[in-house]
C-alpha cells in the first residue's frame, strides 16, 4: 500500500510541476512606466508593508495610525533597499505587500522599469526640493534623504600627519594602504551610491575611468566588505565600533553618510573623532521613497499611511529613527549634541539620473566585481 | 453450548503448525492440554483468541461462530507466559483496564476480586514492585473483571517456582469453577496439568502427526 | 483498508512536505540558469567568491573537527577512566554548548572577545589582533586570523559534547580486563603501543564518528561564521547572503547559479558523511562486550591533579560564553565617559522593544507558537510515519521499510540554509499567497525536526513487546483505544524527548528562519537578536539588549532540555 503512496507522491507532482514554466514570466522592461498595466489586489483592510531590517518605525508609531486609521499594519522586511526590491521581483505575479519603503534612486527606475509600482493618490505636503530632484513623478513620494559620502577618523590621521583628502585620487597613495573600507555596491545601499558617485566623479575630472580607480583602491588594499556595518563598525576606527565585539579598526576611511559623525556627535555627547570629506561630486545624495505596490490592495490605507509617514510629527522624528534627513520643507537635523552641527550638507553631489542608474547598473556592477576581485 | 473446534488449520507461510485439530468443551470445563514447548500449544490459543488468522475450519462458542469476529468482540479472556502489565499504570489502574469506559466500572466487584487474589494494600503499587506470582494474580483478577466467556491460559505459571506454580494452580481452579468459566489452560507440567483440568489431553493426541513446530 | 490509509496518508503527507518545496525549488533554479544540478556544481567558481567559500568551508570544518578532537579527547579520557564526584553536573556542563542555539553560541563568543571582555583582557586580542594572536596572525600570515581562531573554537565549543557522548561511554564500558591482558603482552609494553594498538582500534570508530559529526556541523554552520568571522565565507554563510537574488528570471543569473552549484555541493557532502557514520555505527555495534560504567571507573580509582584542573578548566570553557554573554546584557560602556556601568536598561528596552519591530515577549511568544507548530506537526508527522516503517517490518515487507526510513532521513542532508531557500523558492511557485502566511516557518522547521522526532520513536516502537497490544484486544479494546490507552502511554517517555527536541530545535533554529522569516510582527528571538546586532549602533544600549535577547532565548532552549533530560529513560530513543 506504500507503494501506491509513493505512485500517489509522483501523480501530485505530476502536474503541478506542468504550471510552473508558464507562471514566471521573466524579467522584462516597459520603455516608459506609463506603459504599465495597473492592477489591483484585495482589499483585506491590513496594510502591508514592505521595508528593510533597519528602519525603525516603532510599533509604537505605527499603532498610532492604527488608531487614527483604523488600518492594522503588518510588516515583511528584506535585509536591505535591494532586498525590497528582490523581493518585490520575486513575488511579481502575487505581491506579498500594498506599500514599499525604503527603495531609494538607485532602485527606483529599476522598480518603475518593471512595472512594480503604481501611482498613489496621496495628498502630499510641501517638501525640501532637494529631495524631489532625483524623481518627482506621482509613483514614488520621498520620506527621508540624505547624502552619502566618505568619512574619515581624524585622531589617526593627525597621529599619522595625514591631512583630510581632498580628491579621491589620493587615495591611492601609499600612506592610505589596506588603511580605507568601502561596502560593497552589490550588497549594500551605501555601497551602491558611492560608487555611482565615483563614476559621475571621474567623469567630471575627465581623468581616468572611475573603475582603473576602484582597480588602484583594490591594489592598494583596500577594504571591501558585503555590508556598511562591516565597515564602519568592523574596520573603521573612528565610529562606534571601537566599542564593539569584533572591531578591527584597521581603516581611517570609509563610505557613510555626510550626517553619520552627526550621529556620533549626539550619542557620543557631542564629541567625535569621525569627520566627513566633502568633495565635489564625490557623494551622492540619497533619496528613500514610499510607493504603492503595482498589484497590492487597500489604496486607501496605502494613501492614508504615505500622508502619515509625511505628517510633521512622524517625519521630523526620522533622525532619530532611521538617522536621517526629514524631507519637509524647512525641516532639518536637530541641533541637539551637536547632530546638525557635524553634519555637512555637500553643496555639489554626483549627477546621475535614475534612468541612468536603472539602465548602466548591472554593467557597473560587473565592471566593479571585476576591478576589485570583490563581490 | 462451550467451544467447538471443528477441523482447524492454521499455517506460517507453508507450513501447518496446526492441522486438522477437533476438541469440545463442555460449558463450565477446564481443560489441560499437556505437550512440551514449542509444539503450537500458543498459536492454538491466540487462534481461539483471535490474534492468529487460521487457514480453514470452524470455531463456535456458547453455539455462535466467531472464527469471523475480530479479537476485541470475541468475548474470551487469556493469560500469556509473561504477566501483561501496562508499566504506566499502577496496580489498580491496571485491574481497571478491564473496564473500556469508566461508567462502566463496578468498584465493589473489583474490591472483592482484590480481595480474592490476595492484593489488598497493594493497590497503588507500581508495578515493577510485584512479585511474579502477584504479577500473574493480577492478570487473573483483570481477566476474571472482564467477565470471559472462556478464559485461555497459556503457561502463565511456568516462570516460578514449582512450589508457587502448584499453589497457585490451585486456586485458579477454584476461582474458575466457582465462576463456572470454561478455560483452556496449558502447560509443560504434567502435574500442575492434573491440579488444574478436570480433564488432561496430551498435545499428541489432539496433533497425531506430533512434529509441528512454532 | 483503514489501517492502510493511516500508514499511507502520513508518508504521502511527509514526503510531498519534504520533496515538493525542494523539488520546485530546484525547478525554479533550473529554469533561471538553464544548468542541472550536476553541471552548476563546476559553475560554483563563476560566482567571485564561489571557490573561496568552497576552499575555506572544508578548511575551517576540518580544523574545527581536529581543534575539537584535540579538546574533547583528554576530557573523554578522564571522564571516563576515573570515579568523579559530581559527573552528572559535569556532564550536564559540558553538554550545554551542544544544544545552545547557535545565535546564542555566536552572541556569546562575542561578549568573550569584544574590547573588555574576558579574552582580551588577558591579553588575548581575537579583534584588533594585537600580542600574542598578531604575533601568530603575522606568522601563518592568514589576514583575519583572529577571527578564524574564534569561529574554530567556537565550533569546538559547540561539538566537544559530540566528543564526549560518543567517546567516554566506551572508555568507561570496556572490560579492564583487555587492557589488562595487553599490558602482559610484549606487543603492549609501553603506553604507546598500548595507545596504538589497543586504544586506536578499540575507540576508533566512535572518534571518527565525532569527527564526521563535528565537521558536518561546521560546514553548514551559519550563525557562526556570520558573527565571528564576519569577513570569511562558507558556502552557507553566502547561500545566505546572496540568496535574496535567486531565482528571478533574468536577473542575477549568475547567484542563481551558484545557490544551485552550492545546495548540490553541500547535499553531496553531507549525504557522504552522514552514508559514512551510519556504517561505522552499524559496525560499532558488532563489537565486544560492555561492563557497567561503575566497575571500570572502580578499577582507576580517583582522578589525580591533572585530570582535575583539565576537567575544571573545560567546565569553565564550556560556561564562559553563556555567562559573559548574559553579563554583557547588564555591563554597559559609557560611550562618553569611557566607563563601565552596570544595569538592567538593557532589559527594560528588550522588553518594550523601543529599539526593534517586536519585544523580546513578542518574540518569545512567536519562538513558542512556531516552537508548538513544529512540535504538533513533526510529532505527529513523526509518529505515524515511524509507525507505518514500523507495521511495515512486522509484515516483513522490509525493502519498503527500509526505502521509506531511508527517504525519512533526507532532511538530514540538507542545511537549514537550504531549507529556507528551498521552501522560500518552492513555495512561491506553488501557492504564492501561501508565503504571505505566518505560519509558513513552521514547515522549513517540521522538515528539519520530523527525521530526529523518526528516529527517537521508531526504535522504542521497535522495543514494545507485541504481547502490550494482544492484551489490549483480548480486554476489547478496538484500534482506536489501543492507540490511545496503550500504546501513546507506553512511547510517552520518547514523546515528550521528541517534542522537548523539536521544540528547542525550532526556538534556536536559525538559518531557515533567516532566509525566510522577514514578516515584522512574526520575528522569532533569534532573529531578533540578529536583527538588532545588525542595527547601526550609535546608540550604547544596542549590543546589550541584543545580549539580553539572546539570554532569553537561551534560558528557555534550557529549560526544554532539562524537562527532556528529565524524562528520557535508558530504553529505547536511540538517539
Amino acid at each position: 500500500m506504500i507503494r501506491v503512496s509513493l505512485i500517489l507522491s509522483v501523480l501530485l507532482l505530476a502536474p503541478l510541476s506542468g504550471c510552473l514554466d508558464s507562471s514566471q514570466s521573466a524579467l522584462e522592461s516597459v520603455e516608459s512606466p506609463d506603459d504599465c498595466v495597473v492592477y489591483t489586489g484585495d482589499d483585506d483592510n491590513i496594510l502591508k508593508i514592505l521595508t528593510y531590517d533597519s528602519l525603525a518605525i516603532s510599533d509604537e508609531v505605527l499603532d498610532e495610525f492604527t488608531n487614527q486609521s483604523g488600518y492594522q499594519v503588518e510588516l515583511i522586511r528584506g535585509d536591505d533597499a535591494g532586498s525590497v526590491l528582490e523581493k518585490m521581483l520575486l513575488a511579481k505575479d502575487a505581491p506579498q505587500a500594498d506599500l514599499a519603503i525604503g527603495l531609494d534612486n538607485t532602485y527606483l527606475q529599476t522598480a518603475l522599469n518593471n512595472c512594480l509600482i503604481a501611482p498613489h493618490n496621496a495628498t502630499v505636503p510641501d517638501l525640501n526640493p532637494l529631495a524631489l530632484v532625483p524623481y518627482a513623478g506621482d509613483r514614488a513620494v520621498p520620506f527621508d534623504h540624505g547624502y552619502i559620502c566618505l568619512n574619515v577618523d581624524t585622531s589617526a590621521l593627525e597621529e599619522n600627519n595625514l591631512s583630510i583628502p581632498t580628491s579621491l585620487e589620493e587615495l591611492t597613495d601609499e600612506a592610505w594602504r589596506g588603511r580605507t573600507a568601502f561596502p560593497s555596491p552589490t550588497t549594500s545601499s551605501p555601497g551602491r551610491a558611492f560608487m555611482t558617485a565615483t563614476i559621475d566623479y571621474f567623469e567630471q575630472m575627465d581623468s581616468i575611468d572611475a573603475m582603473r580607480w576602484w582597480e588602484d583602491m583594490a591594489d592598494n588594499d583596500a577594504i571591501f566588505t558585503t555590508g556598511w556595518s562591516e565597515a564602519y563598525e568592523i574596520h573603521y576606527s573612528g565610529g562606534y565600533g571601537v566599542w564593539e565585539e569584533g572591531h578591527i579598526g584597521d581603516a581611517w576611511l570609509t563610505v557613510s553618510y555626510c550626517h553619520s559623525p552627526g550621529v556620533e556627535a549626539y550619542f557620543g555627547g557631542n564629541s567625535t573623532i569621525s569627520k566627513s570629506v566633502i568633495i565635489d561630486y564625490a557623494a551622492f545624495h540619497q533619496v528613500e521613497y514610499a510607493a504603492k505596490i503595482n498589484g497590492g490592495g487597500d489604496a486607501a490605507a496605502v494613501d492614508e499611511f504615505i500622508e502619515f509617514l509625511l505628517s510633521e510629527e512622524v517625519n521630523v522624528e526620522m533622525p532619530f529613527y532611521n538617522y536621517m534627513y526629514p524631507v519637509l520643507e524647512g525641516q532639518d537635523l536637530p541641533e541637539t549634541d551637536g547632530y546638525r552641527y557635524h553634519s555637512p550638507i555637500p553643496s555639489t553631489p554626483a549627477e546621475v539620473s535614475n534612468e541612468r542608474i536603472a539602465e548602466e547598473m548591472e554593467d557597473w556592477l560587473a565592471a566593479w566585481r571585476k576591478a576589485t576581485d570583490y563581490i | 453450548m462451550g467451544l467447538t473446534i471443528q477441523d482447524l488449520n492454521v499455517s506460517f507461510g507453508y507450513k501447518y503448525v496446526v492441522s486438522n485439530l477437533n476438541l469440545e468443551l463442555d460449558s463450565s470445563e477446564i481443560v489441560a492440554i499437556l505437550g512440551p514447548s514449542g509444539c503450537g500449544k500458543t498459536t492454538l490459543l491466540r487462534t481461539i483468541a483471535g490474534l492468529q488468522n487460521q487457514s480453514s475450519g470452524q470455531i463456535t462458542l456458547n453455539g455462535e461462530r466467531i472464527d469471523g469476529v475480530p479479537c476485541e468482540s470475541r468475548g474470551i479472556g487469556m493469560l500469556f507466559q509473561r504477566p501483561v502489565l501496562f508499566p504506566f499504570k499502577d496496580l489498580l489502574g491496571n485491574i481497571l483496564f478491564a473496564y473500556q469506559k469508566k461508567n462502566q466500572r463496578d468498584m465493589n466487584e473489583v474490591r472483592s476480586v482484590i480481595q480474592e487474589m490476595g492484593l489488598e494494600g497493594k493497590e497503588h503499587q507500581a508495578i515493577e514492585t510485584l512479585s511474579g506470582g502477584e504479577a500473574q494474580r493480577v492478570v487473573l483478577a483483570r481477566a476474571l473483571l472482564t467477565k470471559p466467556k472462556l478464559l485461555l491460559l497459556d503457561e502463565p505459571l511456568s516462570a516460578l517456582d514449582v512450589d508457587l506454580r502448584r499453589k497457585i494452580a490451585k486456586e485458579m481452579r477454584l476461582t474458575l469453577k466457582t465462576r463456572g468459566i470454561p478455560a483452556i489452560h496449558v502447560t509443560h507440567d504434567p502435574i500442575e496439568a492434573e491440579i488444574i483440568g478436570d480433564r488432561v489431553i496430551h498435545w499428541t493426541d489432539l496433533q497425531p502427526g506430533g512434529d509441528n513446530e512454532e | 483498508m483503514r489501517s492502510t490509509v493511516v500508514r499511507t496518508v502520513p508518508v504521502v503527507l511527509y514526503l510531498s512536505m519534504i520533496l515538493l518545496p525542494l523539488l520546485f525549488a530546484v525547478d525554479r533554479l533550473m529554469l533561471v540558469t538553464g544548468s542541472n544540478p550536476v553541471e552548476s556544481v563546476f559553475q560554483i567558481d563563476e560566482h567571485p567568491f564561489g571557490s573561496d567559500a568552497v576552499k575555506f568551508t572544508f578548511v575551517q570544518a576540518f580544523l574545527s573537527a581536529i581543534l575539537t578532537l584535540l579538546i574533547g579527547l583528554p576530557i573523554a579520557w578522564w571522564l571516563g577512566r576515573y570515579q568523579w564526584k559530581h559527573i552528572g553536573i559535569v556532564r550536564a556542563a559540558l553538554t550545554l554548548p551542544f544544544v545552545t542555539p547557535s545565535i546564542v553560541a555566536a552572541m556569546g563568543f562575542l561578549a568573550l572577545i569584544k574590547n573588555g571582555g574576558l579574552l582580551h583582557s588577558i591579553g588575548i586580542d581575537l579583534r584588533t589582533e594585537t600580542g600574542i594572536i598578531g604575533s601568530l596572525s603575522s606568522t601563518i600570515g592568514v589576514e583575519n586570523s583572529g577571527h578564524i581562531i574564534a569561529l574554530l573554537v567556537a565550533h569546538a565549543w559547540f561539538n566537544l559534547a559530540l566528543v564526549i557522548r560518543f567517546v567516554e561511554p566506551r572508555i568507561a564500558t570496556l572490560p579492564p580486563r583487555y587492557e589488562d591482558a595487553f599490558r602482559m603482552l610484549p606487543v603492549g609494553k609501553t603506553p604507546f603501543d598500548r595507545l596504538a594498538k589497543f586504544w586506536w582500534p578499540m575507540l576508533k570508530i566512535p572518534i571518527l564518528s565525532a569527527f564526521t559529526f563535528t565537521f558536518l556541523f561546521s560546514f553548514t554552520s551559519f550563525a557562526l561564521v556570520r558573527w565571528l568571522a564576519p569577513n570569511m565565507w562558507t558556502l552557507e554563510a553566502l547561500m545566505a547572503t546572496v540568496g535574496g537574488s535567486a531565482g528571478i528570471p533574468g536577473y542575477r543569473v549568475e547567484v542563481s547559479r551558484f545557490i544551485l552549484g552550492a545546495a548540490t555541493l553541500q547535499a553531496i557532502v553531507l549525504i557522504a558523511a552522514l552514508g559514512l557514520t551510519s556504517r561505522m555505527q552499524q559496525r560499532n555495534f558488532q563489537e565486544t562486550e560492555l561492563v557497567s560504567e561503575g566497575y571500570s571507573r572502580t578499577m582507576n580509582g580517583h582522578p589525580g591533579i591533572l585530570p582535575k584542573i583539565g576537567v575544571f578548566m573545560a567546565t569553565i570553557f564550556a560556561l564562559a560564553p553563556l555567562v559573559f554573554m548574559a553579563l554583557s546584557s547588564v555591563r554597559i560602556r559609557n560611550r562618553t565617559t569611557d566607563s563601565y556601568r552596570w544595569s538592567l536598561e538593557a532589559w527594560e528596552y528588550a522588553f518594550q522593544g523601543d529599539l526593534s519591530y517586536v519585544s523580546v515577549p513578542e518574540a518569545l511568544t512567536n519562538s513558542l507558537v512556531y516552537a508548538t507548530g513544529c512540535l504538533l506537526l513533526s510529532c505527529t508527522l513523526g509518529f505515524f510515519v515511524a509507525h507505518s516503517i514500523h507495521s511495515l517490518e512486522k509484515q516483513n515487507r522490509k525493502k519498503l521499510a527500509q526505502t521509506i526510513d531511508v527517504l525519512s532521513m533526507l532532511p538530514l542532508a540538507l542545511s537549514g540554509v537550504m531549507v529556507g531557500l528551498g521552501v522560500l523558492l518552492g513555495t512561491l511557485k506553488i501557492w504564492p499567497e501561501l508565503f504571505n502566511f505566518y505560519g509558513l516557518p513552521i514547515l522549513p522547521h517540521a522538515m528539519l525536526t520530523t527525521p530526529f522526532v523518526i528516529r527517537i520513536l521508531l526504535p522504542a516502537m521497535r522495543e514494545i513487546d507485541p504481547d502490550y497490544e494482544a492484551m489490549g484486544m483480548v480486554l476489547g479494546f478496538n484500534a482506536i483505544q489501543r492507540f490511545l490507552k496503550i500504546k501513546i502511554p507506553l512511547l510517552k517517555p520518547q514523546i515528550v524527548v521528541a517534542s522537548a527536541l523539536s521544540m528547542a530545535f525550532s526556538l534556536g533554529e536559525f538559518g531557515a528562519s533567516w532566509v525566510l522569516l522577514r514578516s515584522g510582527a512574526w520575528d522569532t528571538l533569534p532573529v531578533l537578536v540578529d536583527q538588532l546586532m545588525s542595527r547601526p549602533k550609535y546608540f550604547e544600549l544596542v549590543t546589550p539588549i541584543a545580549m539580553a535577547s539572546a539570554t532569553v532565548l537561551m534560558c528557555t532552549t534550557f529549560l526544554l532540555f532539562v524537562i527532556a533530560e528529565r524524562f528520557r529513560t535508558h530504553k529505547g530513543g536511540g538517539f
